[in-house]
């Protein structure tokens, strides 16, 4: 009787390593990364948000990735924290460039098109030579696949960063809304509710 | 022994004063209603799809109120339908809670009554709230109302009214809405019977809808067919089906549209379940819905309409060893198609398979595992075709190693591919694999001081962009959890630690100069030490450093190496001392000081950024007090203050009460 119950528990284990070891969990081999969008090298800090917007525009991912630095952060709205942590909790914690770039990829995947717009609201100020903030208002209109379009707005703070003494890079995102059309929802929301 | 006339003037007492309070509660602001705000025009020429997704929530929103104000209908109905019901009247229920919260107040009442008697039943219940934000100068009312009265004649009929009234006033667009339904319904049970037993349900009324979208008003109707059939085998036959249709006149705010709105829906269920053996049960379930609407979109006359077909098998068996085995396969078929916006059109094509092993007792161990496997191809109207290929297995070991011990180990592997076949989507052809594991220990004795325990866990994530437009950000991401928490226990004091240490690396596939490591290590401690009968005292602290860094390679250098380039430093010790006064009345005074880094590594190596530090002295009244069985009070109130200066106040009361 404990022979055949020890039989059972081998065979249970031996057919969990079976299926998952036959192949049938392999991902497919993608192709060498090249060509797809356009995104020029950022010598300078202006490009970097220039890329931003192109990447979006062309959806492409990768390209959008390009943008942040490795220790990048997002901090959104604290009423958007609120509002949606309140259902979601934990929505805006630890957002790595790695999250952004999912959420990025899942907007990206519901979007026909984008139309970014930037506009300057404060003097860029140079902390150094290697660090800058950028202080614009944006609009963001996003029309749907699935139909419609939706229109987001606010006011965003970019901390850019150059590294290597080469290409900027931006390390903090700040966004908050816009005092003058408060009840339109901002980019850090639409982010938030797109982080799975 | 309740009297019929105490009855009689209890049920028309309440049934007015709730009525009245419900339909009034939210038109007192009603007649501040004048021209919108440019903020109010500005939302509502927001896209159509924000208005008819404010309106599905709306719609949500109702539905779940409806919900359960039929549910407690329907119970009070079956009440009334028990045989040998003797005459009943509940009390008549009073709650109003108040909360401030920094900007945001909030007043709810809620007040409810049901009674029973000769085979009648009535219940009723209405709900207000205050809601008000200062911070973004919200502010709403909403008041709902709902009143069900049935009459059961005999074993087979019966006969009710339903009333469903609700009322919204939103002070931020000065505008008032409402959504009120009238019905009166029928039932026939068939008599009773071994083999078969069915309802048939009949329902006509009216509704009447302001939205922020449209106004409109018209007729309702529905009938419902539930039977059961068992037949002289092991095997019963479970039908459900229903159709429902709603006629109304609207007008489209925005456009001044007048339309002639339909909406028609009929659903059917049908089940049937197989006994063969005691331990082997089969099932087949069918499931079709079909939805017709009609409704007024940007000064044009939308239709919608949706068609869906379920089909689903499933195979359960049990062996004498509790070891159960079930596999159910599935298809889904969803066809939705808009006249005027085809690009919101769909259909999805599901298949699937689902099977789940388990066994209670094996050698003294638990085991269960998970294996699903789905194809499902999706078409919108946009142009937007792929398919969606997923597939999962997991599996859980459990087993006491000794009295004290408790092993478990856990894994999961999945795997989902996007493939797109509209030349447009064609870069987001993707895969994501993951995989996970995780080894645990738990000590612990009941009524021993210690108790404790550890775990290990490895979750990997790869994103793989098959083509070559994303390709170069694909990435793995492997994270390495360790865990360990540690309880004593002497007399009434309590000493607790956790600690806690994880791995984040993200690795590029292509470009390995973006690789990425952060790693966070976080104690905490809490001792719980009751000084007296009445007071205790309590301390916290927590401290987590965490940092984040890259791999680069030198040139020249055969490997990368890793680099810090910046963290934090946090700390955070929390100081509180209770004082129960009595056992309704306590208050807590507590000071908080929070220490927080951050620090990074550059050419002149490790910088630090100044140190924020807050210091809050947090003070908490709480107050519960019963009058009696039926009446009681709830109150609290904290205020925090901060060294900065940013002094806040939270309140929270409660008062219930029963009448008669």
């Amino acid at each position: 009787m404990r022979i055949k119950s020890w039989s059972t528990l081998i065979l249970f284990c031996f057919a969990m390593l079976a299926i998952s070891g036959c192949g049938l969990f392999e991902p497919r081999t993608p192709e060498q990364p090249g060509g797809g969008g356009t995104w020029v090298p950022p010598t300078t800090p202006e490009i970097v948000l220039d890329n931003l917007a192109t990447s979006m525009k062309q959806k492409v991912i990768a390209n959008y990735g390009l943008n942040f630095t490795a220790d990048f952060v997002f901090h959104p709205d604290p009423s958007d924290s609120i509002q949606l942590t309140a259902t979601q909790p934990y929505t805006y914690d630890n957002w790595t460039d790695s999250i952004e770039v999912r959420v990025a990829q899942t907007i990206f995947d519901e979007t026909a098109a984008f139309d970014l717009a930037f506009t300057k609201r404060d003097t860029t100020i140079f902390v150094d030579p290697d660090h800058c903030v950028f202080y614009y208002k944006y609009f963001l209109q996003v029309t749907s696949r699935a139909g419609g379009t939706e229109y987001y707005r606010g006011l965003v703070e970019f901390h850019l960063r150059r590294e290597g003494g080469a290409n900027w890079y931006i390390y903090v995102w700040i966004d908050k809304r816009d005092p003058d059309f408060s009840s339109i929802k901002t980019w850090g929301y639409l982010k938030g509710t797109r982080r799975t | 022994m309740i009297t019929m006339k105490r009855l009689r003037i209890g049920m028309l007492f309440v049934t007015g004063v709730l009525l009245a309070i419900g339909v009034s509660f939210a038109q007192t602001q009603s007649d501040q209603a004048s021209q919108s705000s440019s903020a109010a025009n500005f939302a509502r020429s927001i896209a159509d799809t924000t208005k008819a997704r404010s309106d599905t929530t709306a719609a949500g929103a109702d539905s779940l109120r409806r919900a359960a104000s039929q549910a407690r209908r329907d119970s009070l109905r079956a009440l009334a339908e028990a045989e040998g019901e003797k005459p009943w009247m509940g009390p008549v229920k009073y709650k109003t809670d108040y909360t401030l919260n920094r900007t945001t107040s909030n007043w709810n009442q809620d007040m409810s009554f049901e009674f029973s008697a000769r085979g009648v039943s009535v219940t009723t219940q209405t709900t207000g709230t205050l809601y008000s934000d200062t911070e973004t100068k919200n502010d709403r009312r909403n008041g709902t109302s709902t009143l069900g009265i049935n009459y059961t004649a005999s074993r087979t009929l019966s006969v009710g009214l339903d009333l469903d009234l609700s009322r919204v006033n939103d002070g931020f667009l000065k505008k008032q809405y409402n959504s009120d339904r009238v019905s009166a319904r029928a039932s026939y049970t068939l008599p009773e019977s071994k083999s078969i037993s069915a309802k048939l349900t009949a329902r006509a009324g009216s509704v009447n809808d302001v939205k922020p979208t449209y106004s409109g008003s018209g007729t309702t109707s529905g009938l419902n067919l539930e039977g059961k059939y068992s037949f002289a085998i092991p095997c019963t036959l479970l039908v459900n089906g229903s159709s429902e249709f709603t006629n109304r006149n609207s007008r489209d705010v925005s456009s001044s549209l007048r339309t002639h709105d339909k909406d028609i829906k009929d659903a059917l269920d049908a089940s049937l379940s197989f006994v063969p053996l005691s331990s082997t049960t089969l099932r087949f379930a069918y499931n079709n819905t079909n939805s017709r609407l009609q409704y007024p979109l940007s000064g044009r006359q939308e239709t919608w309409t949706s068609k869906a077909q379920n089909v689903e098998a499933s195979l359960g068996i049990k062996t004498t060893k509790q070891i159960s085995l079930m596999a159910t396969g599935r298809y889904k078929d969803t066809d939705v198609e808009y006249a005027l916006d085809k690009s919101k059109s769909s259909t999805f094509l599901s298949k699937s398979l689902s099977t789940q092993l388990s066994s209670t007792s094996l050698l003294g161990t638990t085991l269960s595992s998970n294996f699903d496997i789905e194809n499902a191809n999706n078409v919108m109207g946009t142009g937007r075709n792929g398919d969606i290929n997923s597939r999962a297995l997991s599996g859980r070991i459990s087993r006491g190693v000794t009295p004290a011990i408790t092993a478990e180990m856990i894994g999961s592997i999945s795997l989902a591919q996007y493939f797109f076949r509209d030349p447009g989507s064609l870069g987001d052809d993707r895969d994501i694999y993951k995989d996970g594991v995780s080894f645990s220990v738990n000590l612990g004795v009941p009524g021993t001081s210690y108790s404790g325990t550890a775990s290990v866990k490895r979750d990997l994530e790869k994103m793989v962009y098959v083509r070559s437009m994303n390709s170069g950000n694909n990435q793995t991401a492997e994270l390495y959890t360790a865990l360990g928490s540690f309880a004593y226990k002497r007399g009434n004091v309590t000493f607790t630690q956790n600690a806690s240490s994880t791995l984040n690396y993200t690795l590029f596939h292509f470009n390995s100069n973006q690789n990425s490591l952060s790693r966070t290590t976080s104690i905490s401690s809490i001792l719980n030490f009751p000084w007296s009968g009445s007071g205790s005292f309590k301390l916290t602290h927590v401290y987590r450093i965490q940092d984040s860094g890259s791999y680069t390679k030198e040139s020249g250098a055969k490997e990368a190496t890793y680099k810090r380039a910046g963290g934090s430093i946090a700390e955070e010790l929390y100081l509180s001392n209770l004082y129960k006064f009595s056992q309704n009345v306590s208050i807590t005074v507590g000071q908080r000081f929070q220490y927080a880094r951050n620090f990074s590594f550059g050419p002149t190596g490790k910088k630090f950024s100044p140190p924020r530090k807050v210091l809050d002295l947090l003070e908490d009244l709480h107050i519960s007090y019963a009058f009696s069985e039926v009446s009681s009070v709830d109150l609290s109130a904290s205020r925090t203050m901060s060294a900065f200066g940013t002094n806040y106040w939270n309140v929270a009361a409660t008062l219930s009460k029963e009448f008669f």
